[in-house]
């Protein structure tokens, strides 16, 4: 397939102009809503601004007009799915890369062994992305599995 | 914990059984501390729970690489055991109600805080959104009853309980102000995890400081 394609102007126009909105305030603008603590303790209501999803950062304008930056940990997981769903409804603007940890549906179903071996009585997996990938189950979330890291100033193998 | 906890057949066990393990080398990291190392057969030395905060952390992830519980410095067999345990539970709560998982993450450790004997305020303290809303009193001191039992500790064994207490509280408050905080963001900027001193870590009586 062809890929010079011609755009037809109008649809041209129409993506700069929904670029030209984004990009001119930070983000095309919000509807006002509740926002809620992670721990469901205390509510705002507020219109979101803006959300640098690489810092975790939001800007949210209150009813009296001022603005609040806060951080996304500290909101609630209903609030952080809107978050999740602005991000899609944005252009590619600002958008972080996905996580490079985080495993794919390719990665999570291959989930092949790849371990260190037995030191000191446990199975170290080779690195913490393959513990990520050996985590995540093949056919069901229900059979997901947590991961443990050992967080450490040293090597195992060696001195620390 | 290499050399003590790891190896001690019933944790080890319920890891392998329940956990994909890794470890990661903090090696060269600005926020590590500083240890007197040592060779893997070398004996281990005397250890109480929580020494070496910066250079032994305990991390139980989701598959995703979101942490939902820590457990800093070090950790006897038997309190890794129970961590380990506690982390199970939760993860498994964490799957079977899916929809709400952060306000779980807080709810867990609140309850284990509250279970652990501490107190309301304590508790109450761990409410990052209102601090920054301003809706919340200001609190004299960052940990009012572990400060409050420093201060009335005399007993070489009294300071030690308050300093594990204290410990544990800050484990907690860490999974109940970053719950979910993904792997990669912990790697950027461990300080809220590991904060920004530097602590000392020996497992060993002899070796050679670095």
């Amino acid at each position: 397939m062809s890929r010079n394609r011609r755009i037809p102007r109008t649809l041209l126009l129409t993506s700069l102009a929904a670029a030209w909105l984004t990009t001119a305030n930070g983000w095309a603008e919000e509807p006002t809503r509740t926002w809620t603590s992670a721990d469901r303790t205390q509510k705002l209501q507020a219109r979101l601004v803006a959300y640098e999803q690489s810092t975790g950062w939001l800007q949210l304008k209150l009813a009296d007009g001022t603005n609040r930056s806060i951080s996304d940990r500290m909101i609630s997981s209903a609030d952080r799915r809107y978050l999740r769903g602005f991000l899609k409804r944005q252009p590619a603007v600002g958008k972080d890369a996905t996580r490079p940890d985080e495993p794919n549906a390719n990665q999570r179903s291959s989930r092949q062994k790849n371990s260190t071996g037995s030191r000191d009585g446990i199975d170290w997996t080779n690195g913490v992305s393959d513990a990520f990938q050996q985590a995540a189950a093949t056919d069901s979330a229900e059979d997901d599995r947590p991961v443990f890291c050992f967080r450490v100033l040293g090597n195992l193998s060696g001195p620390m | 914990m290499r050399t003590v906890s790891f190896s001690e057949p019933k944790t080890s066990r319920f890891l392998n059984q329940n956990f994909v393990n890794t470890y990661r080398d903090t090696t060269g990291n600005p926020t590590s501390g500083q240890s007197i190392w040592h060779e893997p057969g070398e004996p281990a030395g005397q250890c109480i729970r929580g020494n070496g905060k910066q250079n032994v952390q305990s991390l139980f992830l989701t598959p995703s690489g979101e942490i939902f519980h820590v457990a800093t410095g070090f950790l006897s067999p038997a309190d890794l055991l129970e961590e380990a345990q506690f982390a199970l539970q939760l993860f498994e709560d964490l799957k079977r109600e899916t929809g709400e998982e952060r306000e779980n993450v807080i709810d867990a450790h609140r309850e284990r805080l509250k279970s652990s004997g501490f107190s309301a305020t304590e508790i109450a303290q761990t409410n990052p959104l209102a601090q920054v809303m301003g809706q919340m009193p200001n609190f004299a001191g960052g940990h009012l009853a572990t400060g409050k039992n420093l201060q009335h500790a005399t007993e070489p064994g009294q300071i030690f309980e308050a300093m594990i207490r204290r410990q544990f509280l800050k484990d907690q408050q860490f999974a109940i102000e970053h719950p979910l905080m993904s792997w990669e963001q912990l790697e950027r900027d461990p300080t809220p995890l590991v904060g920004n001193g530097q602590s000392f870590f020996s497992s060993s009586s002899s070796g050679n400081q670095r």
